[in-house]
């Protein structure tokens, strides 16, 4: 099991964000998606998860450790990445430089694989604020792919993209998860994309997990129904 | 919100216009020349308090350029390296060399423990409390309470026994004396400012200006290297505090006051803040001109014109301004010699 | 704790209030701390000085606080506008090189010395507060300064401009797309600001002298309270004047020694403990 949510809440003041949430993530080339309707708490998640927020109460177990205390940058460094649902990149430094410096830090020197993936072979040298907003995702992207991580959390990567890119984003990621037997944690609303690509999906709604299982039995399932599929076309 | 306009260059591996190493060299060994081709003892006393301004300014540039802190209260370590160094002598009775190595090191333990508190917070109450720390060393040194140490408002004497490389105190009232000591430590600055901007360190605090929060989540810790950053500004000022009591013989809480730290930020920014040798020749330039405008009455207004004009007009500093104009204009008046033959 | 002492403390954060309350109201809608604000009420401390030995006293005050209030306009046209793309901190400065100039010029026309303004002669003598014996003229100050405050607050809570104010300074993105005429109400704002200090300029003549340092002083004093204060709050900067206003009396009675250093032990002590300062203001 290399992720384990065990139980975890995250209050807000007074509102309470996620409530007991319990999920468990294989290791080994599985993606897993996320989805809920808005507010069901699914940013949130991700924020316990990668360590940019303290749960309230609960434990987040990687690979068997209890690493609810451990900062982001220990996490990042020890194969666990995340990429965000608003662009986070460096505006200033061009595409290359910015992955190098990224490189330098985690001890990995080749960026060229990333640069492949990600497709970013003909902006490597251009500032990345002047590039088009669909590259600066990809930017975002391949920032969390340097270093081998073990475990890649991206957080709704398809947001402000096209149906087309959102798939072609997805079956970049598809196929890292193939060949490299990388974990994906997917938090995306494009339901589409997720049906046709997750190994496993689960579903959250107000805070709270409905149901966790392949797209299959999601589908079927009379609980995510009645909570999210219910209202869609 | 609160990001500067000035300092958003283009990040390039070499940060501002350097020229390369002989050329370099060249002028640090040309510097020495200078007090010889120079005979008014007043000109190079301009130059001297202009390259002390300008150490000042390299530091404050620094600071802005690679971590997008504006340190307005420079003047709390100015002060406290000239005040250190005067009470080391007098009080401590050391000899001049290791008064002046212990005033720096000091004050850099000094920055570095403020640092470690504010560093972290937000620009406007970072600006402030540089702010207030010098207005409150100024009064410190001023209360009578105090003056068995620090001789209250009157101000101290400095003088150290021994020789400093050679030198008696009183010797390095002359400008001539005064002047290579100050132009190594301009050189030596710049330098070191080069250098850290070009490493990786360097880098590293630009790319944390741009985007910290993706910067910890990339695997970088945030808070050590702007630590580092800003000990290493304070630091340079206070070495530029040693300097100024070495040239004066005295120290006064005026040092610490709100003047210094704004004509210390004046000068960076008129002389631009991308580069080292902007804030140097910022330092000069205003120096220069506050001596001028000063022995008029005038400095309160030419501060106020000056800063007003820099900053509508010339964003981008004195020398990248006239970087990118002067090209232009003498291309025109060679082309235009060439059409009228 | 004797009434005299707290009835000073109120005096002199009466004063802070007027200034404090118009830096905060710029710095809150724009994010600009007008460094020049020291020098409008230097300004209007001279101005009041002169009209009041033309005119008296009373027209002084009245006309005043109208004609700094009218220099707000000059403000937000030649400098806020055609500065507005540009960064917080050169602006700032900006406003710093303004104050200066026009603090020079303060001294051009005076001289360097300070001048004592003679009151009313109506609020000459002393009132009978509680059983005890005090300055007339500092309990005008003191219900000037908070009435005028008093009625800021009421403005702002109350009526659609002032909502427009807090909206913006809360959250000055959202703002602009809901529609609200941001120019008029910088322009509203910006007069509003400079109007109290020329308020507490013309006060403030004799309660304490007037000097070519004093803009200088304020100044000083302003920020440290609104950023006390916390960005842009107008409530901040009113507990954070009082605050000040208390510690310094106190200080000035108790410990006349250290009582220069207070000010700055204060801000440093609030910002580590509460960066973002006492109230609650804009986000940035």
């Amino acid at each position: 099991m290399m992720l384990n949510v065990d139980n975890v809440s995250v209050r807000y003041g007074a509102v309470m964000a996620l409530s007991g949430v319990s999920i468990e993530v294989s290791g080994g080339g599985c993606l897993h998606s996320i989805i809920g309707p808005n507010g069901a708490g699914k940013s949130t998640l991700m924020d316990a998860i990668v360590g940019k927020r303290k749960p309230t109460s609960g434990r987040i177990l990687y690979r068997g450790e209890d690493i609810t205390r451990k900062s982001e940058i220990w996490r990042r460094h020890n194969g666990m990445s995340r990429s965000f649902q608003r662009t986070s990149i460096f505006p200033g430094l061009t595409v290359r430089e910015q992955l190098e410096l990224v490189a330098h830090k985690l001890g990995d020197k080749r960026v060229d694989d990333v640069v492949e993936v990600m497709d970013l072979g003909d902006v490597l040298d251009v500032p990345a604020g002047q590039t088009a907003y669909g590259v600066q995702r990809r930017v975002d992207v391949a920032l969390g792919l340097i270093g081998n991580p073990t475990l890649l959390l991206l957080d709704e990567p398809g947001a402000g993209l096209s149906a087309e890119e959102t798939a072609g984003l997805f079956d970049h990621l598809r196929m890292l998860v193939r060949e490299r037997r990388m974990q994906a944690v997917v938090v995306e609303h494009d339901v589409d994309a997720v049906f046709r690509l997750s190994d496993v999906i689960s579903v959250l709604d107000l805070g709270k997990h409905v149901a966790t299982g392949t797209p299959k039995e999601i589908r079927a399932n009379p609980a995510v129904i009645a909570a999210y599929l219910g209202s869609e076309q | 919100m609160t990001e500067l306009t000035i300092s958003s260059q283009p990040l390039r591996a070499g940060s501002g216009r350097l020229p390369r190493v002989a050329l370099a060299l060249a002028v640090f060994a040309l510097g020495f020349a200078v007090p010889a081709l120079l005979d008014q003892g007043y000109l190079l006393s301009i130059l001297n308090k202009g390259l002390l301004l300008g150490i000042l300014a390299l530091g404050i540039a620094f600071l802005m350029h690679q971590c997008g802190l504006v340190l307005f209260g420079i003047a709390s370590f100015y002060g406290v390296g000239a005040y250190g160094f005067a009470i080391l002598t007098e009080t401590g009775g050391l000899p001049g060399l290791p008064a002046a190595i212990l005033a720096i090191a000091l004050c850099g333990a000094f920055s570095f423990l403020v640092g470690a508190v504010i560093v972290r917070t937000r620009p406007l109450a970072f600006m402030m409390i540089t702010l207030a720390l010098g207005e409150l060393l100024r009064h410190l040194t001023s209360i009578p309470e105090l003056r068995g140490i620090t001789h209250g408002v009157d101000g101290m004497i400095v003088n150290f026994q021994g020789t400093i490389l050679g030198y008696e105190v009183f010797d390095f009232l002359d400008p001539a004396v005064f002047w290579p000591f100050v132009w190594t430590a301009a050189c030596g600055t710049g330098l070191m400012m080069w250098l850290v901007a070009n490493s990786m360190v360097g880098r590293t605090l630009r790319a944390i200006k741009e985007n910290e929060e993706r910067m910890r989540f990339c695997g970088f810790g945030t808070y050590l290297p702007r630590l580092l950053a800003f000990s290493l500004a304070g630091s340079i000022a206070g070495i530029a505090g040693v300097l100024q009591a070495l040239a004066s013989g005295f120290v006064s809480p005026e040092l610490f006051g709100l003047v210094t730290s704004t004509n210390a930020l004046l000068a960076a920014i008129t002389g631009g803040l991308a580069s080292i040798a902007g804030p140097v020749l910022g330092g000069v330039a205003f120096a220069a001109a506050l001596d001028e405008f000063g022995a008029l009455g005038y400095s309160q207004l030419f501060t106020g014109i000056a800063v007003v004009v820099v900053i509508v007009a010339m964003p981008r500093g004195l020398v990248v301004t006239l970087g990118t104009i002067l090209p232009g204009l003498l291309a025109r008046f060679a082309g235009k010699g060439r059409d009228d033959a | 704790m004797s009434l005299t002492l707290i009835a000073n403390s109120l005096a002199l954060s009466s004063l802070y209030i007027m200034m404090a309350s118009g830096l905060a109201l710029i710095y809150g809608l724009r994010g600009v701390l007008n460094f020049g604000h020291g020098a409008i009420y230097m300004v209007g401390a001279y101005l009041g000085y002169t009209l009041g030995s033309i005119m008296g006293f009373w027209p002084a005050v009245f006309m005043v606080p109208l004609i700094m209030g009218l220099s707000g306009l000059l403000l937000e046209v030649f400098v806020l506008r055609p500065l507005n793309a540009r960064s917080h901190i050169e602006v700032a400065l900006v406003t710093f090189g303004i104050g200066l100039i026009l603090a020079h010029g303060i001294i051009w026309i005076y001289g360097g010395f300070p001048q004592s303004v003679s009151g009313p002669a109506g609020l000459a003598g002393s009132v009978d507060l509680l059983g005890v014996e005090y300055p007339a003229y500092r309990l005008f100050l003191i219900v000037i300064g908070l009435g005028s405050v008093a009625a800021l607050a009421c403005w702002l809570n109350f009526s659609r401009m002032g909502m427009f104010v807090r909206a913006v300074s809360q959250n000055p993105q959202v703002s602009s797309m809901m529609g609200i005429n941001a120019g008029r109400l910088s322009l509203f704002v910006s007069c509003l600001s400079t109007g109290f200090a020329g308020l507490a300029g013309v006060l403030v003549g004799p309660y304490l002298s007037i000097d070519p340092g004093m803009d200088i002083a304020m100044i000083i004093n302003c920020m440290i309270i609104v950023v006390i204060g916390g960005t842009g709050s107008l409530f901040g900067a009113i507990l954070a004047s009082i605050l000040f206003g208390f510690v310094q009396t106190f200080g000035a009675v108790h410990t006349p020694g250290l009582a220069v250093l207070l000010p700055y032990l204060l801000l440093i002590c609030v910002l580590v403990w509460r960066p973002q300062g006492l109230g609650r203001g804009r986000a940035a």
